[in-house]
């Protein structure tokens, strides 16, 4: 499953695995006796620096609530996976990226203008942008900023004097 | 059909990896004329290095008739690091939640197949396997860097492009960068372009890359 990961691209469910082969139950069998939930997600996760990672998620959900879960989840899951990641690098690389200098224009004014209290649609048509242009450079943002929402966002941004408090 | 391969298992698939690079030759290289690296009869580049996701295209008796390549934009890719021009003010695609799709190509032969107002099957089988995949992994958008021949092709096949900065000379070609919806809507209205009427992704490979 790490090579797997390590490799792939694609969401890992635990429980494609083969079942019927006795390593793998041994393994999870033991693995349930320490707490380890029945169902698990294993995301990859590729970096900045072309790095490769993993961030893995447990549930004890019956099958079909942890089918509905994984599909309504996975875009969140995404997010908290790579923020995780991005978090994990700063604590040991000790490094603090220069946060104004990774944000483009255009970020920048998405900010701005949700530090003012404007909604995505007003932002949108304050920039003439659309509004998933508008949600995808605050998500950029956001991901840049190595926070896990937007409110966050803004408010790092307006911390570090990248866009003015409003 | 669309058989999902990971790069790292290219030495498991070596008939469809090869006959894959060899399209690409075919239509980046010999005919459309582009710059792109040749090795033999194949193209390929540093982009394969990083274990990006390959869409195969296959027919009757595993021909393959075309591919595309997805890599997650918080690592390289080509928009990035290849056409960063493409883009205005710096802008730099970097989300857990957008990949880029790149290398689309299709069997010449094929190409030109099309009933009626439909869409090219094999087109249309790789634009719907990007959505699909796009669901499975929790994707909002795809984005790509294209040539105005594709841009027709893409409006043909009703997939609406967001254009992101304004298109712009890349050498003898005009390239444009634009965002694709990840979504059920996108995923309906390239089926019925494409005339498909069930998922394409091959059973096995998902189940293959665990992605169940």
């Amino acid at each position: 499953m790490v090579r797997l990961g390590l490799t792939g691209l694609l969401p890992i469910d635990w429980a494609s695995f083969d079942y019927s082969n006795p390593k793998i139950r041994r393994i999870f069998g033991e693995a349930g006796e320490f707490g380890l939930g029945r169902q698990g997600l294993t995301i990859p996760i590729r970096g900045r620096g072309a790095e490769v990672a993993l961030f893995s998620v447990n549930s004890d959900l019956p099958d079909k609530e942890w089918a509905d879960l994984k599909k309504e989840q996975m875009r969140d899951l995404q997010l908290l996976a790579h923020y995780f990641h991005q978090m994990v690098i700063r604590v040991e690389g000790g490094q603090i990226p220069h946060y104004e200098a990774l944000l483009s224009r255009r970020e920048k004014e998405c900010l701005q203008w949700a530090a003012a209290g404007k909604t995505i649609w007003e932002t949108s048509q304050i920039l003439k942008l659309s509004e998933r242009a508008v949600r995808l450079y605050l998500d950029i943002a956001r991901h840049k900023l190595d926070c896990l929402n937007k409110t966050q966002a803004v408010a790092k941004a307006v911390a570090l004097g990248i866009v003015e408090s409003v | 059909m669309i058989r999902l391969i990971s790069g790292s298992h290219r030495a498991d698939f070596p008939r469809e990896i090869a006959a894959m690079h060899e399209i690409r030759k075919r239509t980046f290289h010999d005919r459309l004329g582009w710059q792109v690296k040749t090795l033999r009869s194949w193209e390929i580049d540093e982009f394969d290095a990083l274990n990006p996701l390959y869409l195969i295209s296959t027919g009757p008796n595993d021909v393959v008739n075309g591919s595309l390549r997805l890599l997650p934009t918080t690592g390289p890719n080509m928009l990035a690091d290849v056409f960063p021009e493409l883009l205005p003010d710096g802008l730099r695609i970097e989300s857990a939640t957008v990949w880029e799709s790149s290398r689309f190509s299709v069997r010449q032969e094929i190409a030109a197949e099309r009933s009626e107002n439909l869409l090219n099957r094999t087109t249309g089988e790789l634009l719907s396997g990007i959505v699909e995949v796009g669901l499975i992994a929790g994707l909002t958008e795809v984005v790509s860097v294209y040539d105005a021949m594709f841009a027709r092709i893409l409006k043909r096949a009703n997939c609406a492009a967001e254009l992101i900065g304004k298109p712009r000379r890349l050498g003898d070609v005009m390239g444009y960068a634009a965002l694709f919806e990840i979504s059920e809507r996108m995923l309906e209205n390239l089926r019925k372009a494409a005339g498909i009427t069930e998922p394409v992704l091959e059973q096995k490979s998902i189940e293959r890359l665990a992605a169940a």
